[in-house]
């Protein structure tokens, strides 16, 4: 009888011995290939950041360099000056629009619209002071686009129904959904503000209603600084009730489509021939990037450190189970030699008793793996990344191959560790031991 | 002509108590020999160095004129000599058949019937047979295989007295009807009277006794 023969009559003969086995083999592998596959989905998940969020670049209007200002004009406040520098025109935005690398723009200024509700209520403040006769003034943010509006990127706030503002839109609001309830607003409904800036009432679409505001604190002094109250309008409408007909900004938010390569289209957009002369300032911000995907990359960190001690703990159990068993068929490896058998048919037969137990436990933990490894990944982000939504979790064959080709190499290594302090003795001396 | 020869077999245990100090001897196919000695005289230990389960500190082992320790001490033991053991020695997730199995590719099943064993206990685990029956099983493994030489350590050691004369003539019929050269390690006077050649080893040295 071969060594094939024997170790197949092992296996099926010595059951609770092999079904540890098999329940260890399985264990290990299942894990380390999830936290393999998870790590994977983290590694996409952050690839898709990169590619959807990216990084921003910020133009900005010069305004702290005295030499875009005028000379000093007297009046009753005191001198006042003029800034002389250049804005960001609806040019430039179209410049940079067509940079490579540039995914959207967009501008914003948080506060930069302070409207009274003229035909609905707000949340009241402690006290409430009415300047504008029209009730308290509340801060909207004046936007291109709400979808790449920070509060909106971080996840604290999620649109709820409709759609967020566009560059194209003009005299469209956002509102959260704790006002529209208050109010019974929903979406396609207007609501009138009143401006003591412009001193105009303007009535305003909803085209979206979104939520995170639920568990902000309504306990202000004064309305405008309960979160609920606030909401979004846009660019164009803003434009229109200062009756400006040429589009002039102060600042633009140019979201770029990889953090990493964010210098590049920085240098490319200053040298933009619509911009190269031009008084602006310019900073970038991987924040948003980092917002997303320093999670993702602390998960990453996590699954690695995960592999490791799987992989070291794994191979600790195998040899000591594997030493330890092996110890007990001294003589049987006495008795095999006794008869003529070589040391390398003994080692031959040990390791394929334990590929044996391997094989279905490779299957179990495929098995495993595909029950388990989307429910481990979406803890592990619900706990350390709350702006992820979901990760995409498969089992690619990288993975697979990885865990079985580390997994045959520890068996082999432990079966080899195991052997030796039985094989290296002469037969006689095993015999007479057991003697 | 002798099948196996040795000559001045010298064996120090741990380096320091010699236990055999030059032993000589030719042993020949066809014949049953008994060695007798005091324990701890080396008789197992001549039993091992012979069938090749442990090499000499001096002297050589011919088996058909050729040095064992040349041709391979794995391959004597697969080729030429087979054990059987006081302990029977078998492997105890395989049945009689199997174990049998383990030095012929002959079928098992007949020797195993021939030794006084069932069809049914040939395939029964061997830890569910009697001492006797494992020792048979022993036996068989023994015989099945195509060795010249069998080396028996005390083969009736742990049996009783009816087991131990059936085995006792198992293997004399191994020798006389099989042309085995049988060589057999034991206290029993009784085995060594079927003996052809009774070897006494006497501090460290061997001498060819009276039956």
């Amino acid at each position: 009888m071969n060594f094939f023969g024997r170790a197949i009559r092992y296996c099926w003969r010595q059951k609770v011995r092999n079904s540890i086995l098999l329940l260890v083999f399985t264990l290990l592998a299942s894990s380390a290939m999830i936290a393999l596959t998870v790590g994977h989905a983290t590694a996409e998940g952050a690839a898709e950041v990169r590619k959807t969020v990216g990084a921003s670049i910020r133009v900005a209007i010069d305004s702290g360099n005295q030499e875009n200002y005028g000379p000093g004009i007297e009046n009753s406040n005191g001198m006042s000056y003029q800034y002389n520098g250049d804005y960001i025109t609806q040019e430039v935005m179209d410049a940079i629009a067509k940079v490579k690398g540039v995914v959207s723009y967009s501008a914003e200024s948080e506060g930069g619209y302070y409207g009274a509700a003229v035909d609905f209520d707000y949340f009241p403040g402690a006290f409430n002071v009415d300047v504008s006769g029209y009730g308290q003034l509340v801060p909207y943010t004046v936007t291109m686009n709400t979808a790449l509006s920070v509060k909106f990127l971080d996840g604290t706030y999620t649109l709820e129904e409709g759609r967020h503002i566009m560059p194209e839109d003009s005299f469209a609001v956002l509102i959260s959904k704790e006002l529209a309830d208050k109010n019974h607003l929903s979406l396609g409904d207007t609501i009138t503000l009143y401006s003591l800036d412009t001193q105009r009432e303007d009535v305003f679409e909803i085209v979206g209603i979104f939520s995170g505001t639920e568990g902000m604190s309504k306990d202000a002094m004064m309305a405008d600084g309960i979160p609920a109250n606030q909401g979004y309008i846009d660019m164009n409408s803003y434009q229109k009730m200062w009756n400006e007909t040429t589009l002039e900004l102060g600042s633009l938010d140019v979201y770029v489509d990889s953090a990493e390569n964010v210098q590049d289209v920085l240098e490319t957009i200053q040298n933009l021939p619509e911009i190269k002369d031009k008084t602006f300032t310019y900073s970038t911000d991987t924040e948003n990037f980092d917002l997303i995907s320093n999670p993702l990359s602390s998960i990453q960190t996590m699954v690695g450190t995960a592999v490791v001690i799987i992989a070291v703990t794994g191979a600790v159990i195998i040899v000591l189970l594997l030493g330890l068993w092996t110890r007990g068929r001294k003589k049987e490896a006495g008795i095999l030699m006794a008869v003529g058998r070589s040391k390398l048919e003994i080692v031959l037969q040990f390791l394929t008793e334990n590929i044996l137990v391997a094989i279905p436990a490779a299957a179990a933990s495929l098995g495993m793996t595909a029950l388990l490894a989307d429910k481990v990944g979406a803890y592990l982000v619900s706990q350390t990344a709350n702006n992820i939504t979901g990760l995409s979790v498969r089992i690619h064959s990288a993975d697979i191959a990885a865990v079985y080709g580390i997994g045959v190499l520890i068996l082999i290594l432990a079966v080899l560790l195991a052997a030796v302090t039985v094989i290296r003795l002469k037969p006689r001396e095993i015999l007479s031991q057991m003697d | 002509m002798s099948i196996l020869e040795f000559s001045n077999l010298k064996y120090t245990y741990n380096g320091k108590q010699s236990i055999l100090r030059g032993v000589n001897g030719k042993l020949e196919q066809g014949k049953l020999y008994a060695i007798l000695g005091p324990s701890g005289c080396g008789k197992t230990t001549l039993l091992s160095l012979l069938g090749g389960l442990d090499r000499p500190d001096n002297g050589q082992i011919l088996f058909a004129g050729k040095d064992i320790a040349e041709t391979g001490l794995a391959d004597h033991r697969r080729n030429h000599v087979s054990f059987i053991f006081q302990s029977y020695n078998l492997i105890d997730y395989l049945t009689p058949v199997e174990n049998v199995a383990l030095t012929s590719k002959l079928p098992p099943l007949p020797i195993l019937e021939r030794l006084g064993l069932s069809k049914e206990e040939a395939k029964r685990n061997v830890l569910k047979l009697s001492g006797g029956q494992q020792q048979r099983v022993a036996i068989a493994r023994a015989l099945a295989s195509e060795a010249p030489v069998i080396l028996a350590d005390e083969p009736t050691g742990n049996l009783d007295e009816d087991t131990a004369r059936d085995i006792t003539e198992i293997l004399k019929e191994s020798a006389h009807q099989m042309g085995k050269c049988v060589v057999v390690v034991t206290h029993s006077n009784e085995l060594a009277k079927q003996a052809d050649v009774v070897l006494r080893l006497k501090r460290g040295e061997l001498f060819v006794g009276n039956k």
